[in-house]
């Protein structure tokens, strides 16, 4: 029994799924290369949307992206000011003392408001859906970090020719 | 040789009959010449008179301008506009019938009215102007209907012109013809592209529910355990108890809070977790379970 209406869609059906002509993405390789909320909120939040569209993900966590799969760094993800030029912010006042701290407690509260859950929530969240998530074995060496110090719903610490191999065939975005 | 002399003779007879005749044709015309010549005075000075007077009014002037006018015209304006312009006579006489109301007539004079009195008014600032119609009525009702002006002519340039047209609803009809014929840019409706499946809000019958073009139930009352098994079916699922908890709770919690829970309330709320959901209502959670629990789909990412 079919429904007589067009499916979203799908890996399973996406060959006859009506797209308008266009190559329909079935597989998505996502790379996460910083630390801040404002920067790393956003891979999360696409890569969940992503899953629930019926989309194979999986990300790479490298650099300073590794900080939002470390266990004691998860929860102190910041928004980094200096430097940054989406704030609206003058430059001027993003060095003071405290602006930092306020603006990630601002960014956490408007999070929280819109039902969004912090990093560490989202993480597992993720793992849950499906999705697969890769450290970068060289920057854990740079950052001197053992697999102890990942959160445990990484699947492995892989390098970036294996990340390659992993998503051929799929989207990479660089984010 | 006498027959030569009669036969000149007959000859002279001849000749001199025809200068005869000749004769009595110049009389006549000196005659006739004679009689036309006061009156030709007469017409001559007399139109004399009224062309000269005629110039002293300007009336060559007008009619030098004039010719120069219509060159202009015929310069500018071509075969098809001429026809265009018959075509739109209704309208023009209509539009004029309308702007010679008594009403309109009214709003005109009170403008030129003001108009002539302008000296003896102050200049106006933006502030100025902004405090004015935040405290007049009269200007405030003014630019509500220059608004209105302004949504009709909006309305004719961006290109549908239903609502404004100047031509009596009787004559639309006939009218509208040749205006789609002559239209440049607007394509007509019937010639314009198969919409895309999300486009048009149509209603599709299926097992005797309303369903939208995505697939989710118009009305979630009308659901039933029974459909939610044939959607299901429809979508590659096939339902068990632990499905039927999870769509229990979807339809608790759509009829307690008004909006459809995304995946992350369902599966912390029902209880399910996120990896079951995507176990139950793959490939998509949020909107195969929305689908089979008959609400709509839910809103957010996460």
């Amino acid at each position: 029994m079919s429904l007589p209406f067009a499916q979203t869609p799908s890996i399973a059906n996406a060959e006859e799924a009506p797209t308008g002509g266009l190559v329909r993405t079935n597989k998505l390789a996502l790379v996460c290369a910083k630390s801040g909320l404002d920067e790393s909120y956003p891979v999360l939040i696409m890569a969940n949307a992503a899953r629930m569209t019926g989309i194979e993900v999986s990300i790479f966590f490298t650099f300073y992206g590794l900080d939002v799969i470390t266990k004691n760094k998860v929860d102190k993800l910041w928004v980094n000011m200096v430097g940054n030029p989406s704030t609206p912010m003058p430059p001027f006042m993003m060095g003071l003392p405290g602006m930092e701290v306020m603006a990630t407690s601002m960014m956490k509260k408007k999070m929280s408001e819109l039902d969004l859950p912090p990093p560490r929530e989202m993480v597992e969240m993720l793992a849950a859906s499906g999705c697969k998530l890769y450290g970068c074995e060289l920057a854990m060496r740079m950052f001197d970090r053992e697999d102890e110090d990942l959160l445990p719903e990484v699947d492995s610490v892989i390098t970036a020719t294996d990340f390659f191999e992993l998503a051929e065939g799929g989207q990479i975005i660089f984010v | 040789m006498a027959t030569e002399t009669t036969q000149i003779l007959a000859r002279l007879e001849e000749i001199s009959a025809q200068v005869e005749a000749v004769d009595k044709r110049v009389r006549f015309t000196e005659e006739l010449v004679e009689e036309m010549i006061p009156i030709a005075r007469l017409v001559v000075s007399s139109a004399t008179t009224r062309l000269g007077d005629w110039e002293e009014r300007g009336v060559f002037d007008m009619i030098a301008v004039m010719q120069d006018a219509a060159g202009r015209i015929l310069d500018n304006y071509t075969k098809d506009d001429a026809e265009h312009l018959a075509d739109a006579i209704v309208g023009i006489l209509s539009t004029v019938r309308n702007l010679t109301q008594p009403g309109v007539l009214q709003i005109a004079n009170q403008a030129t009215d003001v108009l002539r009195q302008a000296d003896g008014v102050k200049p106006v600032g933006m502030f100025g102007a902004m405090r004015k119609a935040s405290s007049d009525k009269e200007i405030q009702r003014g630019l509500g209907v220059m608004l209105e002006i302004m949504r009709a002519v909006g309305r004719t340039q961006g290109g549908s012109a239903e609502g404004v047209s100047v031509l009596p609803p009787a004559l639309e009809a006939t009218a509208a013809a040749p205006a789609v014929a002559k239209a440049v840019t607007p394509t007509p409706k019937a010639a314009a592209p198969a919409a895309p499946v999300a486009a048009a809000p149509e209603i599709i019958q299926w097992e005797g529910h309303d369903f939208d073009a995505n697939g989710f139930l118009i009305d979630p009352n009308t659901w039933t355990p029974e459909l939610a098994g044939k959607i299901a079916n429809g979508l590659g699922i096939t339902l068990t108890e632990e499905h039927m908890h999870v769509l229990e709770w979807v339809r608790d919690d759509y009829a307690s809070s008004g909006a459809s829970p995304n995946v992350r309330r369902v599966a912390t709320g029902s209880g399910a977790g996120t990896q079951n959901m995507y176990k139950l209502f793959p490939p998509t959670p949020g909107k195969n379970c929305a689908m089979i629990a008959g609400v709509p789909k839910p809103v957010g990412c996460v």
